[in-house]
């Protein structure tokens, strides 16, 4: 992908800066941690120029999967939906998320097309640079063979627990410091998160009374293996409830580490009630419930909508 | 006996280190009428001028400058800005001026209204550094201003007063995740403690989320200047300005994430200055509308 040399009035140097993942901390002042979270491959970046025009920063993130370019646009949904690529295949099945694949406001333009994360940014949002970063995402993505959503989406339940999801809530990511920029855990890796591990999280409104309801964060994450879900969990229950000791071996895949697979762990602790449930390799996570019967509601519905997932994939 | 891990849980008891989870959820107790208890609180001066930018966020210098004049008068109580730099900083003394270059940086126009003013006040430009970098810089200098600009952090939740300093360590590194609750203790290395006379935070477009890239959407005209020599105080404030911002941009609570742990564990494990509002005695100038704090 050769972005245009010129643009309108704007003309772009004729070599990228070309950053890879040993040199993005030098480019990003020590915060690469967001893009090496995702499978970062490298990025190239222009400056286009015009006289008296501001300048249009065009940022090409190569990631290793859609899936990683999709987890970076949904780090935040705002913004004003634009359309670049009349090729977006057909609507996904579950539309817990916003259907966006770009996304526009105050002059920086944020998309994903395949395995390509777009950051266009002109320095002064005035009416002919927003023309100008549009069209260049554009001629960016037109004829670019779009790829679905993260599949894990669709495990997410429409409602869980009578709540429905706040899609600007949905987020896809692998690692703990994207986890923490949505919901802050631990600054340790307690649930074992790395690129070989899909994560979903949702934010639902549960109604807990008449006119009142309760915001509870779910995750759902899918490890390699039942066993490194199962050494997942053990590990944040050992640094979330420490408390209520270590879990007794249980079960066929649970024999090491001693998580029973069936088994939802809920427990009364600051801010509401938080607990999780292992299913194969699957971890279920929900946070701030209000109760034990609202929470072990909630995960009961995330793993009935897990199962049929599994049994009818979609996204 | 295994290591104690933190968690989410322990920021919410108060157990983070230091740190409780009030000021950062956004529940500190201001005094609405900006009264405060202590007998002797730690200042902090915000001025603010609403012809400082353009439309487009270009920079007035000249309107900067009297905002800079205006800062140190009110802060040193000097009648005007000469003699206020001069109570600061004496000749023969060697200056850093300490700003950020990265993510939402510093306006070169606020270094050079700080370089020119010490200049005017004696200080010989040859004695002003730039003391931005590796321990060198400030072992160089007597005095250090700080010239951070006020915005949030992917990271560490807030990016601005504190963690300006990061690179003094030698090993920023060494300053993240859960350590950057220890971003105070850069502030009493030997070669570095005490030698700052001023923080003044460009607060002029301040960003109020996310990174590690700056997003337009986040960032807002504030227009101000927040300055103080107690760098807690002034960090304090700040998070209240990016609090308030945020709740207002989501119409509720809207928590930053992860929590800017670094701020309390200033004061109560580093004794740098407070981070109580109530011991914090804000000064505001110039334009008031939507000062947020």
């Amino acid at each position: 992908m050769i972005p245009p040399p010129s643009l309108f009035e704007w003309l772009r140097p004729d070599a990228a800066t070309r950053v890879d993942s040993a040199g993005i901390f030098d480019y990003m002042d020590g915060a690469g941690e967001l893009y090496l979270g995702y499978r970062f491959d490298h990025l190239e970046a222009f400056i286009y120029k015009a006289a008296n025009r501001p300048d249009i920063l065009l940022e090409t993130y190569f990631m290793k999967s859609s899936d990683d370019a999709f987890g970076l646009l949904s780090q935040d949904w705002g913004g004003e939906p634009a359309v670049l690529n009349d090729t977006v295949p057909p609507a996904p099945a579950c539309r817990t998320a916003p259907e966006s694949r770009a996304l526009y406001g105050a002059g920086l333009l944020r998309a994903w097309s395949g395995d390509l994360y777009l950051r266009i940014m002109a320095d002064v949002d005035t009416p002919e640079s927003r023309a100008a970063v549009l069209e260049l995402g554009r001629l960016l993505v037109r004829g670019r063979p779009e790829k679905p959503r993260p599949d894990l989406l669709g495990a997410l339940p429409r409602t869980a627990c009578g709540g429905n999801p706040d899609p600007q809530s949905v987020r896809f990511f692998r690692s703990r410091h994207v986890m923490n920029s949505v919901y802050f855990v631990s600054y340790r890796n307690i649930l074992r998160l790395s690129p070989s591990v899909d994560a979903v999280t949702a934010t639902y409104g549960i109604p807990c009374g008449p006119g009142e309801i309760r915001r509870c964060p779910v995750f759902i994450l899918r490890y390699p293996d039942e066993g490194s879900a199962v050494n997942a969990l053990a590990e944040f229950h050992a640094a979330y409830f420490p408390e209520h000791g270590a879990e007794k071996p249980r079960g066929r895949a649970a024999a090491e580490r001693g998580i029973k697979e069936d088994i939802v762990r809920l427990y009364p602790v600051e801010g509401g009630w938080a607990g999780y449930r292992l299913h194969g390799r699957f971890g279920v996570l929900v946070f701030e419930c209000r109760d034990l019967d609202s929470g072990t509601c909630v995960i009961q519905d995330i793993l009935r909508s897990i199962q049929t997932w599994e049994a009818n994939p979609h996204e | 006996m295994s290591e104690k891990i933190y968690t989410r849980r322990d920021f919410i008891r108060g157990t983070l280190g230091a740190a409780a989870g009030a000021a950062v959820l956004g529940n500190a107790k201001w005094n609405p009428d900006g009264a405060v208890n202590a007998a002797a609180p730690s200042r902090v001066v915000l001025v603010r001028n609403e012809k400082v930018l353009d439309g487009k966020n270009k920079v007035d210098a000249s309107a900067l400058r009297q905002m800079l004049d205006e800062t140190v008068i009110k802060f040193t109580g000097r009648g005007d800005a000469v003699a206020g730099w001069k109570s600061l900083v004496k000749p023969g003394e060697t200056v850093g001026l300490v700003a950020t270059p990265h993510l939402n940086p510093t306006h070169e126009e606020l270094i050079d209204a700080v370089m020119a003013s010490l200049v005017a006040a004696g200080i010989p430009k040859k004695s002003i550094l730039d003391g931005q970098g590796g321990p060198d810089r400030p072992k160089a200098c007597t005095v250090l201003i700080a010239l951070p600009a006020l915005k949030a952090h992917w990271l560490t939740g807030i990016g601005t007063v504190l963690k300006n300093y990061i690179t003094f360590s030698g090993n920023p590194e060494a300053y993240h995740d859960e350590n950057n609750i220890k971003l105070g203790e850069i502030w009493n290395l030997p070669f570095v403690k005490g030698k700052t006379r001023l923080v003044i935070v460009d607060a002029l477009v301040p960003l109020c989320d996310k990174g590690p890239q700056p997003d337009p959407r986040y960032k807002w005209p504030y227009k101000g200047l927040i300055a103080g020599n107690d760098p807690v105080a002034v960090e304090t404030v700040c998070l209240k300005i990016i609090m308030e911002k945020r709740r207002l941009i989501k119409g509720g609570p809207w928590p930053l994430s992860p929590p800017p742990v670094c701020v309390e564990a200033a004061d109560k494990t580093y004794k740098l200055g407070t981070s109580n509002p109530e011991n914090i005695r804000i000064e505001k100038s110039g334009w008031l509308q939507d000062a947020l704090v």
